[in-house]
């Protein structure tokens, strides 16, 4: 009888549906949570739109037709959000842009988060001199300012998308392998994990079939939040010129061409703006209703 | 008393921790969790471990399975020197030797069925795939009081009692014939420890397991062992066969132990040494006798102070670490 | 003591029409007393009735166990005494009473019920490691609440933390006045509690498993102290347990708690040596006991049922091997007096059970618990 008095005062346990996994309990919960709904609803769309692009813009992004007629229309029937400068429609841009967005910030996260689940649970579960030397290794990696390095190897070699998600992806997993680290270490004493050792059960099996699958849960938090984050920097990018090259639509570098005429065709930069912000924001509340719904609570 | 060989021997194990300090993590002193233990467990019996927090108990039952490497010692099972088994051997070993834990929370992974969990047990050890591991896994299941249809059951399904009966099944798994049980009722409430017990009365009884039940409840070792030792900062300080253990304990750890169980018989409101102080630190222990700082035997003297108690026979079954005990007092007499 | 003047209105029952809990009439006027007591936790999942109607007296000078198994409810009762329920998602349903000397707890705002805390009645909580607060000395945790409660100065509280430490048998206390609580051990915490529980020195104490985190030995001399405070201050002891011998060795009363319900009370003696309720019995059975050479434990088959979703009738008519069909239809009230099982013919004065066996004793003939049992399904 181990349940100490304010753990005595949770109401009891429900009894969930038979052959529910842990996985089943939290989706329930997710789907509970409205802000989270909203957020996956639009982030569901997003993909969508960047998936069919083709099929979705209305315009091509990167036609120029008479420019003199077309250049800097507010929004109206024939152009839902105006065009730029160029005569572009802005909303068929910002649909191709997301496909630039949403592709570098998921397959970034997806390097990072691979790479750090890996090296956080060997360091982890290992300790000793495996343990230092990750963790020193990633606490370099760390202390390296990202944005100034990606800058300085897009000025170096040709600004590809490739090349961002590469650079993006190897500098992010730091974040993911502290989390999973420390996750393991203490999954590690855990009695489960004991009985697999005394079951002779070797150890490539116990980190991948035993420890990872028990700290998915932070990790895909992790990963749902730095996709917003890795959006907001491929942005940034784009706006100081360094990412993808025009006329290829992004975000940040339609912010950039807007910025000149804020007041005469605020349309220009406002849109792209707005989208990125919803962008964020719709991935983060996804993230912080799967952080919610895994809530650790449920593993008892 | 019985002359086929026991099955596990122990000799003089030891389990020190070390203490780092500073940056370049040096050794400064050790925590001495198990110095220096003997004990034989024969087939078919269960040797009750018992003592409080920092008497090395639990340690003792990992180093026996090398969960945890000893720091020194000699632990034979079935004949074969356990402490120099390489990798296939250690292999062989764990399926002959398995425990028990004590958190029926914890020792079973969340994110896997039950039925998966047994399964891969079998598969690891090769015992049986497919089809045949799916009707093993069921006679598993019954084995241990549990409807078959729990298989595709996770662990946050089930109560206390019954995550506790599948941790069994899953040590039962490679048909082992010594397992440890660490502490297998303690979270668990009154009726269902009972069910437990029982459980684990009948298994050994049908399957001829050997048990070290290590508990710091006195009265279930008492209940469920055949012999009991009594652990005291890392050393045993008694052992006798269960029932002699409780009637006339020689050593005054043993006497101050069972007279601070509270029993659940209202007037029995008998004389009791309540100890003094609290349990030394493992990383310290006093000089000369662990025990000698909150002995309350009137025996006690300098002596005490001085001198290692070892633990010596003094009769064919019993054996007790007190200077103040003659050595083979009570050989002879009938046990 | 205000309004105990004119007699009381008996208290509804929980479950059903008119019908009350009497309890047998003892001596004094209670000093705590609980009526009906109602505290549902209002989840996503349902509604959980944590505590289903308990009623109890606790009088000065008298320990009191509130003995049961994981999900009886006793822990949510001690917390609901002080209001220390979460709210959400737990509440203290209306027509529950619990009542000081005669004052109302319930409804209390949270302001006034802070003064009753630590200065009328006091609680220890089970797990002395995570009760004290790392980062402050333990001298200073033991003065906080004489300067909140009773206003002493700085001095002058950290004097009495002294003589409070000596009380309850710390060893050199005007040194470990000073020590931070990771340098104190187990049962040295659990002092450093209680010392804090009687800094203001309340009428009532409540200890909820103060125990069960600790080593036997150290068990026993908490106890000791309980024990010994009763004597010298005069102060009532709320134990709650699952440990049937602490009951048996500390308390003078004793209450069962089953499915949220109290289904047994009376004095210690008579309860364990003639459990009128099966429940209780069960239990009894159930324990190993040193001395006894039991082959097998005696079991209770089944589980407890769901707080969401109590069976109706007798909730422990499932598992009980004496119930017939009245059992699982009318839920027993606890009134009246058990019967003993020796059929000795004579009541046990002061004893309570609720369980129909009461009014048809001789249902209990030819049946009983079966040792060597293990059933889970």
């Amino acid at each position: 009888m181990t349940e100490g008095t304010l753990r005595a005062a949770a109401p009891p346990a429900v009894h969930p549906r038979e052959g529910d996994s842990q996985w089943a309990i939290a989706a329930r919960r997710f789907r509970r949570d409205r802000l989270a709904l909203g957020g996956l609803a639009l982030v569901v769309i997003l993909s969508a739109l960047a998936i069919f692009a083709p099929l979705a813009a209305p315009y091509d992004p990167i036609a120029q037709h008479d420019i003199v007629a077309t250049s800097l229309q507010p929004p109206s029937p024939a152009h839902a959000l105006g065009t730029d400068l160029f005569g572009r429609d802005v909303l068929s841009r910002i649909i191709y842009g997301a496909r630039i967005s949403l592709t570098i910030g998921f397959l970034a996260v997806i390097i990072s988060v691979t790479l750090g689940t890996l090296l956080g649970a060997v360091a982890g579960y290992f300790g000793g001199w495996a343990d230092t030397l990750v963790m020193r290794f990633t606490d370099t990696v760390l202390a390296f300012p990202r944005l100034i390095l990606l800058i300085l190897i897009v000025a170096l070699f040709h600004p590809s998308v490739l090349l961002i998600i590469l650079v993006l992806g190897f500098t992010q997993w730091p974040g993911t392998a502290r989390i999973v680290r420390g996750e393991v270490l203490s999954l590690r004493e855990r009695e489960f994990i004991q009985a697999a050792r005394a079951l002779g059960f070797g150890r490539a099996r116990i980190i991948l079939r035993h420890i990872v699958p028990n700290v998915l849960g932070p990790v895909i938090v992790a990963a749902t939040l730095g996709i917003g984050n890795t959006i907001v920097l491929e942005a940034g990018l784009s706006f100081l010129g360094l990412g993808v090259q025009p006329p290829m639509p992004s975000w940040g570098s339609m912010v950039a061409d807007g910025r000149g005429n804020l007041i005469g065709a605020w349309w220009v930069a406002t849109f792209p703006g707005l989208t990125i912000v919803l962008t964020v924001l719709a991935f983060n509340l996804v993230g912080d209703g799967l952080r919610d719904a895994l809530d650790p609570r449920l593993r008892q | 008393m019985s002359t086929p060989a026991p099955l596990v021997v122990v000799r003089d194990l030891v389990k020190h921790f070390p203490i780092r300090s500073g940056a370049f993590g040096r050794l400064v002193g050790s925590v001495r969790a198990v110095d220096g233990v003997d004990f034989d467990i024969h087939r078919g019996e269960t040797l009750g471990l018992v003592g409080e927090s920092g008497s090395g108990k639990t340690t003792t039952g990992r180093v026996l399975l090398r969960l945890i490497e000893p720091t020194a010692g000699r632990f034979e099972f079935d004949g074969d020197d356990v402490l120099t088994l390489d990798r296939e051997g250690l292999q062989a070993l764990r399926r002959r030797a398995q425990i028990v834990f004590q958190d029926p929370f914890a020792s079973l992974n969340p994110r896997m069925t039950v039925g998966s969990a047994l399964r891969e047990v079998l598969a690891v050890h090769r015992l049986a795939r497919g089809a045949e591991a799916e009707r093993r896994v069921a006679e598993l299941l019954d084995l241990v009081g549990l409807a078959p249809t729990y298989a595709g059951r996770y662990p946050h399904e089930f109560s206390g009692g019954q995550r506790q009966r599948v941790g069994i099944a899953r040590a039962l798994s490679v048909e082992p014939d010594f397992i440890v049980c660490d502490e297998p009722v303690s979270a668990l409430d009154v009726s269902v420890q009972a069910q437990v017990l029982n459980l684990l009365g009948r298994l050994q009884r049908e399957l001829g397991i050997a048990y070290l039940f290590i508990a710091h409840d006195l009265s279930v070792v008492e209940h469920v062992s055949d012999r009991v030792a009594v652990m005291y900062l890392g050393r045993i300080v008694e052992t006798a066969p269960a029932p002699l253990l409780y009637s006339d304990p020689r050593h005054p750890y043993t006497r101050a132990l069972l007279s601070a169980v509270p029993l659940p018989e209202p007037g029995a409101r008998r004389e009791r040494t309540v100890l003094e102080g609290d349990v030394p630190d493992p990383s310290s222990p006093p000089p000369g006798c662990p025990f000698h700082p909150r002995c309350p035997d009137p025996r006690k003297d300098d002596d005490c102070r001085t001198t290692v108690p070892r633990l010596v026979q003094i009769g064919s079954a019993r054996a007790v670490a007190c200077i103040k005990e003659t050595p083979g007092a009570y050989l002879g007499d009938t046990e | 003591m205000s309004g105990d003047a004119r007699p009381r209105a008996p208290a509804p029952d929980a479950d059903g029409p008119a019908g009350t809990d009497v309890l047998p009439a003892r001596v004094s006027a209670p000093l705590l007393s609980v009526r009906d007591l109602r505290t549902y936790f209002h989840t996503d999942a349902g509604v959980a009735r944590a505590v289903d109607g308990i009623s109890f007296d606790l009088r000065r000078g008298e320990i009191l166990g509130i003995v049961g198994e994981s999900g009886c409810g006793k822990s949510v009762t001690s917390l609901s005494i002080l209001g220390l329920v979460p709210d959400p998602p737990g509440r203290i349903m209306p027509g529950s009473s619990v009542r000081l000397r005669g004052r109302e707890l319930v409804g209390l705002p949270v302001r006034e019920l802070r003064a009753v805390r630590g200065a009328d009645i006091a609680m220890i909580f089970q797990e002395p490691m995570t009760s004290l607060n790392p980062v402050y000395p333990v001298g200073d945790q033991v003065a906080e609440p004489l300067r909140l409660h009773l206003g002493l100065s700085r001095r002058a509280a950290r004097t009495r933390a002294v003589e409070l430490l000596e009380l309850v048998g710390i060893a050199a206390p005007e040194r470990r006045v000073s020590e931070y609580p990771h340098q104190l051990s187990g049962g040295m915490r659990q002092r450093v509690m209680i010392a804090m529980a009687l800094a203001c020195e309340p009428d009532i104490l409540i200890a909820d498993e103060p125990t069960t985190a600790l080593d036997v030995t150290i068990q026993a001399q908490i106890l000791e102290l309980i024990a010994g405070l009763r004597e010298r201050l005069g102060m009532a002891v709320l134990l709650i347990t699952h440990d049937l011998g602490i009951v048996a060795e500390t308390c003078d009363q004793v209450l069962v708690m089953y499915a949220g319900r109290a289904v047994e009370s009376g004095p210690v003696e008579s309860i364990f040596r003639m459990p009128g309720h099966p429940y209780t019995e069960g239990l009894l059975g159930a324990v190993p006991r040193l001395g006894e050479d039991a082959d097998r434990l005696a079991v209770i088959p089944g589980q407890v049922p769901s707080a969401y979703a109590w069976p109706p009738g007798c909730r422990f008519a499932a598992r009980c091997p004496y119930a017939w069909e009245r059992c699982a239809q009318e839920p027993p009230l606890l009134p009246g007096l058990s019967v003993p099982l020796s059929g000795a013919g004579v009541a046990e004065q002061g004893t309570a059970a609720r369980c129909w066996l009461v009014e048809e004793p001789e249902r209990r003939a030819g049946a009983g618990f079966s040792s060597g049992a293990e059933a889970a399904r």
